[in-house]
């Protein structure tokens, strides 16, 4: 009795077990998914091993846990039922992308022995979180049976400006790190700026109103082109902005740069940040 | 899992609750797989371990300049002339960039030479290597490494 009993719940196990594996192996894929732009990227090794200010590396990965909760509450790489199972999944999503991260830097050769311990452990670190973004976004890319079905009853404002933030952070991240910001921010003029604002918010704005907002069931009616453009447009690229300054000021893009041109480089990575936002839908 | 496979499939198109992962009533099995708390262990450690290692970083408190010492790893006859390599350590607390390594060859007799070498970063504490080239074979000569710049990364 005792004994059936041990097999039948050893069974479960292994099918719980089974079914968990999956939606690991799902997590690698979206975490190499999105990761390796980042991973193929020389800014991203040289800012996470020495160049990059150990107090904002420490402050960007501490930032990046309860992002990864939230993730693993909205989205997640496998249905998730309470609480101590999102913190277990956010967790798994680290080492998930802590590990991809560690294999492609050693196999692509970034990991020579001749640094310092905590310099490969900071290079493996920053990309560690873009990979463990892309981790818990493995459910929605891969199309997890049973996972969509979980998603609608999150939704709210809040909610769907959270996920605008992630689809921020998703595209902005793999810009951020790169030179040409920099580059592009000392090509434009005032007029280019405040052009390419407008533009970021109309993207934003178009792909709201048509596509909805993330989190939520179907496309919001109710309140038509002049409210969503206050409630959802005007915040969703404050968010785009404010995640762009962020990143810069992590990677150190902002030292020693006059406001102007701290605006200017905002507004540039504004961009992909604001098409995240308006996408995160599709993403998230 | 105590399903038929036909319920399995209808489970997985149509219902978003894989069964197996919930508490039973009696809350008596915990059904969260052992594969997710081993996974997550291994989440917890590598959070802590990353970021008591940038942390301690920050209690180094060694932000002393660059300081390099450079020695020669190996010379070898190519076409042509010789080539070194030398191995650029930077003792300080500070990494740097773009720097500039200098060798001067003073051979037993003739005009001397110098050959340069530019690393884009150096950590601190840590090591790069490259190589100078001479016409003369530097084991013969007398030779003068050194570190002539660098930059904040």
């Amino acid at each position: 009795m005792v004994e059936r009993a041990a097999t039948r719940a050893s069974g479960m196990i292994d099918a719980s077990n089974r079914l968990y594996l999956q939606g690991l192996v799902r997590a690698f894929g979206g975490a190499l998914l999105f990761a390796l732009p980042l991973l193929m990227t020389s800014e991203m090794w040289s800012l996470g091993g020495f160049v990059m200010d150990r107090t904002r590396l420490l402050i960007f990965l501490i930032a990046s846990l309860p992002m990864l909760l939230g993730l693993s509450y909205y989205v997640g790489f496998e249905p998730t039922f309470d609480l101590l199972d999102e913190v277990l999944d956010a967790l798994a999503a680290f080492a998930v992308g802590f590990v991809i991260s560690a294999v492609a830097l050693a196999m692509f050769g970034v990991l020579d022995p001749a640094f310092t311990p905590a310099d490969l452990i900071g290079k493996i670190a920053i990309c560690t979180v873009p990979a463990a973004i892309g981790a818990l976004l493995a459910g929605k890319q891969f199309q997890a049976n049973g996972m969509t079905a979980q998603r609608p009853s999150h939704g709210g404002h809040g909610a769907a400006l959270f996920l605008m933030a992630v689809g921020a952070v998703f595209l902005a991240f793999n810009v951020a790190p790169t030179e040409e910001v920099f580059l592009i921010s000392h090509l434009m003029g005032p007029v280019h700026t405040l052009v390419l604002m407008t533009a970021s918010v109309l993207v934003l704005h178009g792909f709201v109103y048509a596509l909805g907002f993330p989190g939520q069931d179907r496309r919001l009616e109710a309140g038509g082109l002049g409210r969503t453009f206050f409630t959802y447009t005007i915040p969703g690229y404050a968010i785009g902005l404010a995640i762009s300054a962020y990143c810069l000021w992590t990677f150190g893009r902002f030292d020693d740069v006059a406001l102007h041109e701290q605006a200017t480089m905002a507004v540039v990575l504004g961009f992909p940040a604001a098409l995240g936002a308006a996408t995160a839908r599709l993403v998230t | 899992m105590a399903q038929s496979p036909r319920s399995k499939t209808t489970a997985k198109r149509a219902a978003p609750k894989p069964a197996p992962k919930r508490k039973s009533a009696a809350g008596a099995v915990d059904r969260t797989p052992l594969l997710e708390w081993l996974s997550a262990g291994v989440g917890l450690v590598l959070i802590l371990a990353t970021l008591g290692i940038v942390g301690s970083e920050l209690f180094r408190a060694d932000d002393t300049p660059p300081r390099f010492t450079i020695r020669t790893v190996s010379v070898e006859a190519i076409p042509g002339g010789f080539h070194m390599v030398v191995r650029v350590h930077n003792d300080g607390g500070s990494p740097a960039a773009g720097v500039v390594v200098e060798g001067e060859l003073t051979p037993p007799s003739g005009p001397s030479e110098t050959a340069e070498a530019s690393f884009d970063f150096i950590a601190d504490k840590s090591s790069r290597e490259g190589g100078l080239y001479f016409e003369t074979d530097p084991r013969q000569g007398e030779i003068r490494l050194r570190a002539k710049g660098y930059s904040e990364p």
